[in-house]
């Protein structure tokens, strides 16, 4: 338990543990907020003109913020057995809601009066929570962004 | 297929990556196969609109990446099976774009090297064709 916490508390493993922290108590408040979310068919349509918007620099911005996460001043981390298996662990649980993700899809679409359809969920909660969804997208930009980035070899580093 | 490679590393390594890389496209191409063929042939109901031909391609679609995404989950599940057993570490970018002369390998890996170096401009790009592709079809 002590080594586990030891590589844990690594430099190197703080931004990615905070984005981490941060995203599940997002997902703990969404639960809360959206528990009984009642789905109606006739969600409003939004339409964004042409020219970028406010959110979508905001989420682009987050994106390179991501980036510059990654220039933190850092040593090698090495070889960490525990984040190497961590690192799988997580890919294989993302992997796994993936797949209930498409085969609550594939239902979905084979069941049309029944279960709609996760691009008319997101389209629902877009027209009716715009702040919760730019939020989302957001910390999604940030993850993306440091992942992308903070690898030696990319560029700009 | 025996991949010719000049490189640091033995041809023991190289023998077992390609074994194991050979069983993992064979578990993958197994589940896509067996799954769909399920159900097109209608063994596997996925609901009543999958009779109807206008919603055939678009639910065989779905199901087609589902089945994908079950292959992908039992590759995982057996890295990580493998990572807590044998304590085996995945191949580092290096290792597998050493020098080949396959014909496939060889352009692949080309393309390979250009995309680690410049993985955040894929990751840049990728993001704001999403977006694009968003705002176009779905009015985001």
């Amino acid at each position: 338990m002590k080594y586990i916490r030891e590589q844990l508390l690594r430099a190197y493993a703080a931004a990615p543990m905070v984005i981490l922290l941060f995203a599940a108590l997002m997902t703990v408040a969404a639960g809360i907020r959206f528990w009984g979310y009642a789905y109606t068919p006739g969600c409003p349509v939004l339409t964004s003109d042409g020219w970028i918007t406010g959110a979508a620099a905001a989420v682009v911005g987050a994106f390179f913020l991501g980036g510059l996460l990654g220039k933190l001043p850092h040593r090698h981390p090495g070889q960490n057995e525990v984040a190497e298996f961590g690192a799988q662990l997580g890919l294989t649980i993302f992997t796994g809601l993936v797949t209930v993700v498409w085969w609550y899809e594939t239902r979905a679409l084979a069941n049309p009066d029944q279960l709609p359809p996760i691009t008319s969920l997101t389209l629902c909660i877009k027209a009716n929570e715009r702040d919760w969804t730019l939020l989302v997208f957001i910390v999604g930009a940030l993850i993306a962004g440091r992942w992308l980035w903070h690898r030696p070899g990319t560029l700009f580093r | 297929m025996s991949p010719s490679v000049t490189g640091p590393q033995s041809q023991d390594v190289l023998e077992a990556r390609h074994k194991r890389r050979l069983t993992a496209i064979w578990i993958l191409a197994v589940v896509v196969v067996v799954g769909n063929l399920a159900g097109w042939l209608g063994f596997i109901t996925w609901g009543p609109a999958q009779r109807e031909p206008s919603h055939w391609i678009g639910i065989h679609a779905s199901a087609f990446l589902f089945w994908v995404s079950v292959g992908m989950l039992l590759l995982s599940i057996r890295d990580l099976f493998s990572i807590r057993r044998h304590g085996s570490r995945p191949p580092t970018y290096e290792e597998l774009t050493e020098e080949s002369s396959s014909r496939f390998r060889k352009p692949a890996n080309a393309v390979r090297r250009w995309m680690a170096k410049n993985q955040a401009l894929v990751g840049a790009a990728g993001l704001f064709a999403g977006a694009l592709l968003g705002h176009r079809f779905w009015t985001v």
